[in-house]
């Protein structure tokens, strides 16, 4: 019965997220695909922060650096001529790799450390960026006049307008949910969250902590890598005022909001965070707007006191408890 | 030789938790480890398991030194424990702290995991049928999608029990499993740690309920300030005089 209800509303949720924000376009509000799809972003990176944050319980405060590193060297390529389909693929994997070189060192570090080198390793790839202007043209940002980003393309298909960059952005935030959902209950995602619970039990059930941190720690990166190559493609400019820290305390402190380790939860955080205000700005104006962040401040604080858990707590998996059911 | 343990010494800072501490067990024994608090019974168990590292001596654990191995190795060779103060994963099912236990006997990674291959799907139905096994061995099945933190204090100390059964040991320590039980729940356990017995674990046991202890272990060994000042079966410990002065005397 409730297994059928969940395919319905499944089914509905698709339906919606396939046709309401072409519809809404159409019908004069012209930033709702805009907007839908930054959300689509800011979800990838949010679902990749809430497997090392959520799941494993490792405060990150550097995220955005990952997220960065991807937009950047997405950018590199792609001007170099670079096909999309290669991109991609290349650029998660480089970044991955200077996740695994900022792990090694780090995660022998615990809890608050941990959280003082990641955010000092934000800074400095901000400040990279900054100033290695023959790279990346500092703060005048990526591409450089005469040069461009090219529109991704798979075989006969180009990815140019909003709209199917919207398709684009939705189907690898569907394949991340995707992605969440089943390491989440598998033998894997159990050993992440039994490492956040207790790691000196964890390794003594049998886990290899460190081993599994640097893996969970290297994969988020895939997230975060993604959204960068994605936001490249799509707005086609990129500059360091994109990726400062204060953008990574907005994405640890959504998941906090959402429920650490709750896909429900970060997702529509993320929705409330980033979405509320900008679909709000048309009606309320700019002016009240600008101060959406006093709202979000006061709100984390609200949450915080009165329901630390975040809005949809996390739930663990239910199973029948019948003895031997082979 | 089971698990034979030579010359095991160890400090913090100056203090010497452990001094020069020889023993050995033999397979299928269960064995009753006493002393007053502050002898150093859970360091020694510590050691074994890997959580700390001895300062010297060896541990030999089936012709293997393991003194200088990683916890999670020691786990995957047979040497499974419990701990004084129960640290289970709180915000987890009873089922799936237990499921965790099994991590080091399974296999699935992450493209099993992610792709639902049919042998993931036959590892994760045997992970959860286990685990149901082992639940319904400590008497928990009924409880099983209860979070561990909301368990009373007697089930969680069997709840971990059954998450040391599930990395499938040869060895089992259990560190004061009836603190904070009533003496029907305390009796129970002693019938459970029998039973895990017959199934051919040997059982090391840190207790402070003498009657728990004289009643199930076949040789007791005492611990004093570190060291060993007796060993034997529980009518010879209940009559050695020093034990007796440790317990009485000094304190
Ligand atoms: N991690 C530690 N750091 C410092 N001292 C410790 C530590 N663990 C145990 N000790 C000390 O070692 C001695 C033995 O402790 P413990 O093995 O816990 O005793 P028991 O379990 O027999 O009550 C105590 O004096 C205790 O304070
Ligand atoms: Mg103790």
């Amino acid at each position: 019965m409730i297994f059928i209800e969940k395919k319905i509303f499944l089914f509905l949720l698709i339906f919606f997220l396939l046709f309401l924000p072409p519809l809404g376009q159409s019908l004069g509000m012209y930033y709702t695909l805009h907007i839908s799809a930054l959300i689509g972003i800011y979800l990838l990176l949010i679902l990749g922060l809430n497997l090392i944050l959520g799941f494993v319980g490792l405060l990150d405060l550097g995220f955005i650096a990952f997220y960065a590193c991807g937009a950047y060297l997405s950018a590199l390529l792609s001007i170099r001529g670079w096909n999309f389909c290669l991109v991609l693929p290349a650029t998660i994997i480089l970044t991955v790799l200077l996740r695994l070189l900022l792990g090694l060192p780090a995660l022998r570090l615990r809890g608050d450390y941990l959280a003082i080198v990641t955010l000092g390793f934000g800074e400095i790839m901000r400040l990279v960026l900054n100033n290695w202007d023959g790279l990346t043209n500092g703060p005048k940002g990526l591409p450089r006049v005469g040069e461009a980003i090219s529109s991704p393309k798979f075989f006969f298909l180009t990815f140019q307008s909003d709209l199917s960059f919207y398709y684009l952005i939705l189907f690898f935030v569907i394949l991340g949910i995707i992605v969440s959902r089943r390491l989440d209950n598998s033998r894997i995602g159990r050993a992440w969250i039994a490492i956040r619970e207790d790691e000196l039990a964890a390794e003594t059930c049998g886990i290899n902590v460190d081993k599994v941190k640097l893996f969970a720690f290297c994969f988020s990166a895939i997230y975060a890598a993604t959204a960068g190559v994605l936001y490249t493609h799509w707005i086609k400019f990129i500059s360091p005022e994109s990726f400062t820290f204060w953008e990574s305390v907005l994405l640890v402190s959504m998941v906090v909001l959402g429920g650490m380790g709750s896909i429900p939860g970060v997702i529509l955080a993320t929705i409330l965070v980033i979405g509320v205000p900008e679909f709000l700005r048309g009606l309320l104006g700019t002016q009240l707007v600008n101060y959406r962040m006093l709202f979000f401040g006061l709100g984390l604080v609200l949450m915080v006191i009165f329901r630390p858990q975040g809005i949809v707590p996390s739930k663990r998996r239910e199973l029948e408890l019948h003895p031997s059911n082979e | 030789m089971f698990l034979q343990v030579k010359n095991l010494t160890k400090h913090f800072g100056g203090l010497l938790a452990l001094d020069n501490l020889n023993l050995t067990v033999s397979q299928g024994e269960i064995v009753g480890l006493i002393g007053p608090n502050g002898a150093g019974k859970t360091t020694f168990f510590n050691l074994l398991s890997g959580v700390y590292q001895p300062d010297e001596g060896e541990i030999i654990f089936l012709h293997q030194r393991i003194d200088r191995i990683l916890a999670h190795r020691i786990t995957a060779l047979g040497v499974s424990r419990t701990f004084q103060n129960i640290r289970l994963f709180a915000q987890m099912t009873a089922l799936e702290n237990v499921m965790v236990g099994q991590h080091c006997r399974t296999r699935a990674e992450v493209k099993e995991a992610l792709l639902r291959t049919s042998g993931f799907q036959k590892e994760e139905n045997e992970i959860q049928g286990k685990a149901k096994e082992l639940l319904d061995f400590v008497g928990l099945l009924s409880k099983g999608n209860e979070l561990a933190r909301n368990l009373p204090y007697g089930d969680q100390r069997r709840l971990e029990i059954a998450r040391a059964l599930a990395t499938e040991p040869k060895l089992l320590l259990l560190d004061e499993p009836t603190a904070g039980m009533n003496p029907v729940e305390a009796k129970e356990l002693m019938s459970l740690i029998k039973k895990i017995r017959e199934q051919g674990v040997t059982v090391l046991l840190i207790e402070h309920q003498m009657e728990v202890v004289m009643n199930i272990s076949e040789r007791i060994i005492v611990l004093n300030y570190g060291e060993k000042i007796a060993e034997g079966k529980p009518e010879e410990i209940q009559q050695n005089s020093l034990v007796i002065d440790a317990y009485l005397g000094t304190e």
